[in-house]
């Protein structure tokens, strides 16, 4: 890609918000960040808003329209171009993630309606998953059932674990293809983590649904099934008071009580004798352990460990926390270097550990401008035999919840 | 002649184990190396428990007919009411039915059985064995869930104990136990049970620190026909796209899955491990999900030396063996060369085995 | 007499084993309570039955109320949800010429797979299965999280459930038990029933000063009524049945003609015979003061406990809707127990039958369905049986509901039997 450096960016908040304070465009470029009150009621509205503003600021209208799809089924499987034949499809894809796709394919069909001639690009975050095998992405339920819902292991952040992956091959050398690692996206809502093998992704923490795996800011990760069972029997089949329990009242915030980001929870456990704080700790950093040592198995000789997101890139407590006692995989922290992580990437494994441990700043924005390029490019060089030599504008779509 | 007569109460079953457990008796086989591996199976059969009335006559038949000295039963689920290995007296009597609600389908037999045994005149003394005695005091981080703590106030009381326990404690620990007694240097064991659902469990000097299992047997490693550790957003939509109730969610995740799923028929683990074309699929993920829960148990013991094997499907072992192991010493930084162990013994015959232990224990002098 | 069991690792094997084990002893009580004559009002003798046996079966309470109902609890760990599985013990005179019975109608015989005998299928056979099928819960030991409430109530062929009002009205609101859930064990033929029309019985009194004038439009209004019973498709069509002749009281010279009408679920009793008043009244010259009213019939009836009550013949129609939370439940635990689950509705095939369902949904708003043995077509006729195999699959399909409903849940747990 030309360059890869964000011109401008920023976000449409409270969009049909039900609260007294309005909607609103939180707008950052060279010259600093400005707020601007509008009022949109519904996603299509705050596209144009964007448009608008966007239309005022020189050298920013967009040459390709790129979304981020949380979960494109089997009509949208890899990242791809969007044809003008699928948008049937695309209506089709809305109730596979009901919270995150209907918003996009709105916007996408906005896109199509108001500026016919740009091309739009969809990325996946469950693209880089795909080469999961089928032994780790089968759930052991009967497989009329699986096929009918579609029920597998999808695996999510897939964007972010791509990009860092790619981040740790540039940095230390190795050609992707030769790259073992386990992936830790450890954000401050979700986390998930991935085990890479020459590459590529053969496993993720987060499954069908990003419910389960890891502890995470609401959601309770892994669970007993039975015990969900329980739950919705005891709560008289009251199915959606167990899923908000399970997806927004668990996790982080459902253990402590007071707060879903474990930096808080730290905070609390390390400097009081709180004693659901320290479980809530021990709880959180326990289940990455346990999957740190279950993934460096899988992936056999790893090559690094990578930490991004909010928490794997700014807490070098829980970094020091859950690369302890690892020796056994060839893994040794520095805990100086750790502390005085600066810049990104950087490697704070010590001299001597046989395993690098990276700290990566995910960019998932990024990341979906360099596939949509990527896409765009190849595309073209299909169509006309030439490659495009100008410089990109991208606008990148991400609906964040 | 001393016996023991060692009972597992199984649906509408009771399995019976008559053990003769003198100290002085020689074991024929060779396989005895300590004193209390001296007991010896004399008879072994089932009593079908339904009617009150038919299998307290068989009981009564059963205990009159060999005059044991003791009976243990087996009882798979103690809570955290039962940390360890109970002699029985009344008062566990109460204690036991309170357990009922959270292990509904177990607790009410092994009642039912004790109240019956205890209408036996005299009664020998009965000692009870606990599935999950040996997970009782699992590392905190290891059974908790990261739900509230406090769900039995907004969803009733029956919800049980939310954590983590395994269930095939006996089996486990015995090992444990063995490996230990034989010299072996031990600390970090991983120890797989394979049984119809088959668990993982990482002992560390002796005690367990992580386990397969869950708040109840279905979480874990898949089983002859339970699913293992499912994505909980799998049950929110079969709930929501077909309306099944949890009922029926339960009887297709318990009845219907596990290799049986994999597989496309009735299939056991035995039959999987051993492989076969047919049982490739199953095979694959089976052995994926154990090299997981071991890789698991790897991190929080730091490393490990030994791996062990049992259960009663434990002579399939041989093939996971062969492959399971090179991938858990390919994960380790430097090569190094694990003790391998196979338990053979049943459940029955460890039982006697702890008996005849702690028999002897009190009647050794030194 | 068996129901084959299917092999397998959970919750329902067990309920199976047991069922199949009761099944003897059930069909025997249920023989017992049929030999035992209990015609509406005279229900004393098989209350004693009821009483003694839930007690043997170690119900953890058997309680007779005062009017004469029998009902046993079973305790679980909460004291909500309650299940009310409820049978009515009285049965109707056996159909008047006993030569038609090939077996003598209280020999409740038990031959060819069948039990005989007047009640046999309404409603002695559900009786016995509901009893056993709350024995069967507490036996297997399942613990409950809510209570469940086996009642055998008494009046309710004489048409109107007089028993089971009483029973919830009074004596359950009186130990402030509210019961969330019913199960009558009602004729369906093993089917799941939410619903049936209803019917009311209509006494039109006529009088006027004029004693020719009053014959005359007697007739005229029998005539009426005759038509509006016969002529179906017409406009206005009233669909009676059974217009009684029109009987005159030669001292006070007043006329009274009785009949009966289906009641549908939208009918209004009140609306019904001011429609039924205004046909009744065509040709009729309104002169000569002609006093007319049409009202339900009611009567004052003795109880054998000697209480009285006013009763009013009128069944309302009633329905549960079929996609209630009870329905699914039900259909669900049915289905996963191997049993037959077709949900449907009553016909009544005899004018007269009705159900306590009516007053349990109407007047006191509790979800009712019905799951019995019996067959309606074999009940209030000659010849009724009911067959014992229904009985068994009764008594687990009715354990298998009420589990779903107030069993501590069984998840996550199997037997080790390997399958």
């Amino acid at each position: 890609m030309p360059s890869e450096e964000e011109i401008l960016g920023g976000e449409v908040q409270r969009i049909g918000a039900k609260t007294a304070e309005s909607s609103r465009i939180v707008h950052h470029d060279s010259r600093g960040e400005i707020v601007r009150r509008v009022s949109v009621k519904g996603y299509r509205e705050a596209f144009s808003e964007v448009m608008k503003l966007l239309a005022g600021e020189s050298g920013a209208s967009p040459d390709i329209f790129a979304h981020r799809l949380v979960q494109g089924g089997t009509e949208f499987p890899s990242n791809s171009i969007i044809r003008d034949d699928d948008f049937e499809a695309l209506e089709l894809i809305k109730g596979l993630a009901p919270i995150h796709n209907p918003p996009v394919v709105e916007i996408i069909e906005e896109c199509k309606r108001g500026y016919p001639g740009i091309p739009q690009a969809v990325v996946l975050d469950t693209a880089f998953h795909s080469t999961i095998p089928s032994y780790a992405y089968t759930y052991p339920i009967p497989s009329d059932i699986a096929g009918q819902l579609g029920i597998r292991k999808y695996g999510f952040h897939g964007i972010s674990h791509q990009y860092v992956t790619r981040a740790a091959s540039d940095y230390l050398h190795i050609p992707l293809q030769e790259l073992n690692a386990v992936s830790c996206h450890l954000g401050s809502g979700g986390a998930s983590i991935c085990a890479v093998v020459g590459g590529k992704s053969v496993d993720n923490t987060m499954g069908f649904s990003p419910l389960q795996g890891l502890v995470m800011s609401t959601r309770c990760g892994d669970l007993d099934p039975a015990l969900i069972l329980k739950l919705i029997a005891y709560s008289g089949g009251n199915y959606s008071k167990v899923n908000d329990l399970l997806n927004k009242k668990s996790g982080v915030l459902g253990m402590s009580s007071i707060s879903s980001d474990i930096r808080d929870v730290i905070s609390r456990a390390t400097k009081t004798d709180d004693e659901r704080s320290q479980m809530t700790l021990d709880v959180y950093l326990w289940r990455i352990r346990k999957y740190m040592g279950a993934y460096l198995t899988v992936v056999g000789h790893a090559d690094a460990i990578v930490f991004t997101d909010t928490i794997g890139e700014s807490v070098p407590y829980v970094r020091e926390a859950v690369c302890r006692n690892l020796e056994f995989f060839g893994v040794k922290l520095d805990e100086w270097k750790n502390k005085k992580v600066s810049q990104f990437p950087t490697d704070i494994a010590a001299k001597d550990s046989r395993v690098r441990i990276i700290v990566v700043k995910t960019n998932e924005e990024l990341a979906i401008a360099k596939n949509s390029y990527e896409l765009f490019v190849s595309q073209e060089r299909d169509s006309s035999g030439s490659e495009e030599g100008e410089s990109l504008d991208e606008q990148v779509d991400c609906i964040n919840s | 002649m001393s016996r023991l007569i060692v009972l597992i109460p199984e649906g509408y079953f009771i399995e019976y184990h008559v053990y003769s457990v003198e100290s002085d008796s020689v074991a024929t086989d060779g396989h005895a190396t300590k004193p209390w591996e001296a007991c010896s199976l004399e008879w072994t059969g089932k009593i079908r428990f339904r009617g009150e009335g038919l299998s307290l006559e068989e009981l009564r038949k059963l205990i009159g007919k060999y005059s044991p000295e003791a009976i243990a039963v087996r009882i798979l689920y103690g809570g955290e009411e039962f940390k360890r290995t109970q002699i029985y007296d009344r008062s566990i009597l109460e204690r036991l039915e309170s357990l009922a609600a959270r292990s509904p389908l177990h607790i009410p037999p092994s009642v039912r059985l004790l109240k019956a045994l205890e209408r036996i005149v005299p009664t020998p003394e009965i000692y009870l064995f606990f599935e999950t005695a040996f997970f009782a005091n699992l590392p905190l981080g290891e059974r908790t869930y990261a739900i509230d703590g406090n769900l039995s106030e907004a969803y009733g009381e029956g919800l049980g104990d939310i954590r983590r326990y395994g269930y095939h404690g006996l089996f486990h620990g015995a090992l444990a136990g063995k490996i230990k007694e034989r010299g072996i240097d031990a600390r970090k064991i991983l120890s797989i049970c394979l049984e119809p659902i088959p668990e993982v469990a990482g002992i560390y000097d002796g005690k367990p620190v992580t386990v397969s299992g869950g708040s109840t047997p279905l979480e874990g490693l898949p089983g002859n026909s339970t699913c293992g550790e499912l994505d909980p957003g799998i049950i929110l939509l079969l709930e929501e796209k077909k309306k099944w109730g949890p009922e029926r969610i339960n009887e297709m995740l318990s009845r219907k899955s596990g290799v049986t799923a994999l597989v496309g028929r009735n299939a056991t683990i035995a039959e999987v491990l051993r492989g076969g074309r047919d049982f490739e699929k199953a095979s694959d993920l089976l052995e994926y999900r154990i090299l997981l829960s071991c890789g698991a148990a790897m991190s929080v013991m730091g490393g490990f030396d030994t791996v062990a094997f049992s259960g009663r499907y434990v002579e399939a072992a041989d093939r996971l063996a062969g492959r399971l192991i090179p991938k858990l010493i390919g994960a380790s930084s430097a090569p190094f060369h694990p003790a391998l162990f196979f338990m053979q013994d049943t459940l029955d015959r460890l039982i006697a085995e702890s008996y005849c232990r702690s028999r002897l224990a009190t009647t050794m002098t030194f | 007499m068996w129901v084959k069991p299917r092999k397998g690792n959970t919750m329902y094997t067990l309920l199976k084993e047991h069922a199949n084990y009761l099944a003897k002893q059930a069909a025997e009580f249920a023989s017992d309570l049929v030999r035992t004559p209990s015609p509406s009002l005279c229900e004393n003798s098989v209350a004693r039955l009821v009483e003694k046996r839930m007690y043997q079966l170690g119900y953890d309470k058997v309680i007779v109320d005062d009017f004469g109902n029998v009902f046993g609890i079973i305790y679980g760990i909460d004291p909500s949800p309650v299940v009310l599985l409820n049978s009515h013990m009285d049965t109707v005179a056996p159909n008047e010429k006993e030569g038609l019975w090939e077996v003598p109608p209280y020999s409740g015989e038990l031959a060819g797979g069948k039990l005989h005998g007047v009640g046999s299928s309404d409603c002695k056979g559900g009786l016995a299965a509901q009893i056993y099928a709350g024995y069967l819960l507490k036996r297997i030991m399942l613990p409950l999280r809510g209570t469940l409430i086996v009642a055998a109530t008494v009046s309710e062929e004489n048409g109107l459930s007089l028993g089971v009002q009483h029973l919830i009205s009074k004596t359950l609101a009186e130990m402030n038990i509210k019961v969330d859930y019913a199960i009558l064990g009602e004729p369906t033929g093993l089917g799941l029933f939410y619903g049936h029309d209803g019917w009311v019985e209509f006494r039109i009194g006529m009088d006027s000063p004029n004693p020719n004038y009053l014959q005359d439009a007697a007739k005229v209004v029998f005539q009426n009524l005759l038509n509006a019973s016969e002529l179906k498709g017409l406009p206005g069509y009233l669909e009676l049945m059974n217009v009684e002749k029109p009987k005159f009281a030669t001292e006070s010279g007043n006329v009274l003609i009785s009949f009966n009408r289906r009641l549908f679920p939208d009918d209004d009793t009140d609306k019904l015979a001011e429609r039924i008043r205004d046909y009744s009244l065509q040709n009729i010259s309104p002169e000569h003061n002609l006093k007319f009213d049409i009202k339900v019939r009611e009567e004052v009836q003795r109880l054998q406990s000697g209480q009285t009550v006013q009763v009013r013949f009128l069944s309302n129609a009633w329905e549960t809707n079929p996609f209630s939370p009870l329905m699914d439940r039900a259909r669900e635990a049915l289905a996963l127990a191997g049993c037959k689950n077709q949900p449907g509705k009553w016909k009544l095939p005899h004018l007269g039958m009705g159900t306590a369902g009516s007053i349990l949904t109407k007047r006191f708003n509790i979800p009712t369905v019905g799951y019995g043995p019996g067959l309606e077509e074999a009940a209030h006729s000659e010849n009724e049986y009911v067959e014992t195999d229904k009985i068994t699959e009764a008594i687990l399909g009715t354990s298998s509901i009420v589990h779903s409903l107030v069993g501590v849940p069984v998840f996550g747990w199997t037997s080790d039997l390997e399958i």
